[in-house]
């Protein structure tokens, strides 16, 4: 809000209750400051407030229908590239900040994976490991889900330390570990989402 | 913190120390501002942020097994509703990135765009990104990605809401039958859209 000053013009012989009006005013202004106290392009930072995160999800699935022999030993099972940042390098950084998978079909439970974070050279994916997991049996039934990266905000930059940034980077799923078992039933499925958070973004 | 000056009252004549200490404690504050000076319903503007902006993933895939022959020439080969509602800012294009696990011969190609299904038909509203070519890593059928544009904000491709429900597709620019030809490969399409957050 506006400050208006009780006595905007003093006498010549200053009255001590016009100066503590004035006071007074200016004191009651600093404890009720709204937008219109901020010029209109004021630049307030994000690290100014409070909640400040934007949260992304990038999801990973693989289906029993692109497998020959259920779950595989090796090979990319999914992929998303994305963009982590634009031309610039001034943006905040991305993080991995959560990650659960699911499964409809979990067959003998031996079936692992990797995920990646990587690109497709020449031909192959090259990757580099940010969390592993078994796509483990819970003793009966045909569903399990793991919740196996959990609100981390800081372990799992992406790209990762050491990684030059790149344009056509991302995210993979890469067979460990096969489980012949595993989305053996038609309509299965393996879902991985990742949540991926940053701060609000100036560019 | 709640602002104070030493000084509510003034003796009788003004001292000018007192003047001075309520000046000093107001001059003080300035600087020193923080949450607990701001009313609890401030109203801060998306122009007063230094960094407004969001982004969300628009993710779109298609698969060799919804294939009859690999990759085809024409046709809507994937498609995502276009999140948000018109009374909301429109959201920009500002990136998009492809992966391909079986690329063939390296000739197919697609289009990214917005648009509406109008009695059973695609009309376009927007070309997002154009004749996107899924090429060869280093040889026939390999993998590959690619970047097919990274822009700030200011550079992107506007899309704008309309009354109609939207949606964003992959549709076949340039036929390749030997890519996606492989059991269980794929190639997945991130749009990624960015705007400034949004009061409601």
């Amino acid at each position: 809000m506006t400050v208006t000053l009780t006595n905007d013009s003093l006498s010549a012989i200053v009255d001590k209750s016009e100066m503590e009006a004035n006071f007074e005013d200016l004191r009651a202004a600093y404890e009720a400051l709204t937008s219109e106290d901020f010029r209109a392009k004021a630049s307030i930072r994000t690290r100014q407030f409070a909640a400040r995160y934007q949260h992304s999800r990038i999801d990973l699935c693989v289906y029993a229908e692109a497998l020959a022999a259920g779950w595989p030993a090796s090979g990319v099972m999914a992929a998303v590239i994305f963009k982590p940042r634009v031309e610039t390098d001034d943006l905040e950084d991305l993080f991995l900040y959560d990650a659960h998978w699911c499964c409809t079909d979990f067959g003998a439970g031996a079936g692992t994976f990797s995920l990646q974070w990587g690109s497709f050279e020449t031909g192959s994916w090259v990757g580099t490991q940010i969390a592993s997991d078994t796509i483990a049996t819970p003793g009966a039934g045909l569903y399990n889900e793991e919740h196996f990266i959990q609100n981390d905000g800081s372990t799992y930059p992406l790209p990762p330390s050491g990684f030059t940034q790149a344009d056509n980077m991302g995210l993979a799923i890469i067979a460990t570990g096969a489980d012949a078992a595993a989305l053996s039933n038609q309509g299965s499925l393996f879902r991985c989402t990742c949540i991926v958070r940053r701060e609000l973004t100036g560019q | 913190m709640t602002a104070t000056i030493p000084y509510g009252t003034l003796t009788d004549p003004i001292d000018r120390e007192e003047i001075m200490a309520n000046f000093r404690a107001l001059a003080a504050k300035l600087g020193a501002l923080d949450t607990s000076d701001l009313t609890a319903s401030a109203g801060i503007t998306v122009a007063q942020m230094a960094s407004p902006y969001q982004d969300a993933f628009v993710h779109l895939e298609v698969r060799a097994e919804a294939l009859a022959s690999g990759w085809p020439g024409s046709g809507i080969l994937a498609a995502a509703p276009y999140p948000g509602i018109s009374t909301n800012e429109a959201w920009k294009a500002v990136a998009v990135h492809w992966a391909c696990t079986d690329t063939g011969g390296g000739t197919g190609a697609f289009n990214v765009k917005l648009g509406t299904f109008v009695s059973g038909n695609f009309v376009s509203a927007t070309t997002i990104a154009s004749s996107v070519l899924i090429s060869n890593g280093a040889a026939a059928n390999d993998s590959n990605s690619g970047a097919e544009f990274t822009k700030t904000y200011a550079n992107g491709t506007g899309l704008s809401f309309a009354a109609d429900p939207r949606s964003i597709v992959i549709q076949g620019s340039s036929a390749d039958a030997s890519t996606l030809t492989a059991q269980g490969s794929f190639v997945h399409v991130c749009v990624t859209l960015r705007r400034a957050v949004q009061e409601s």
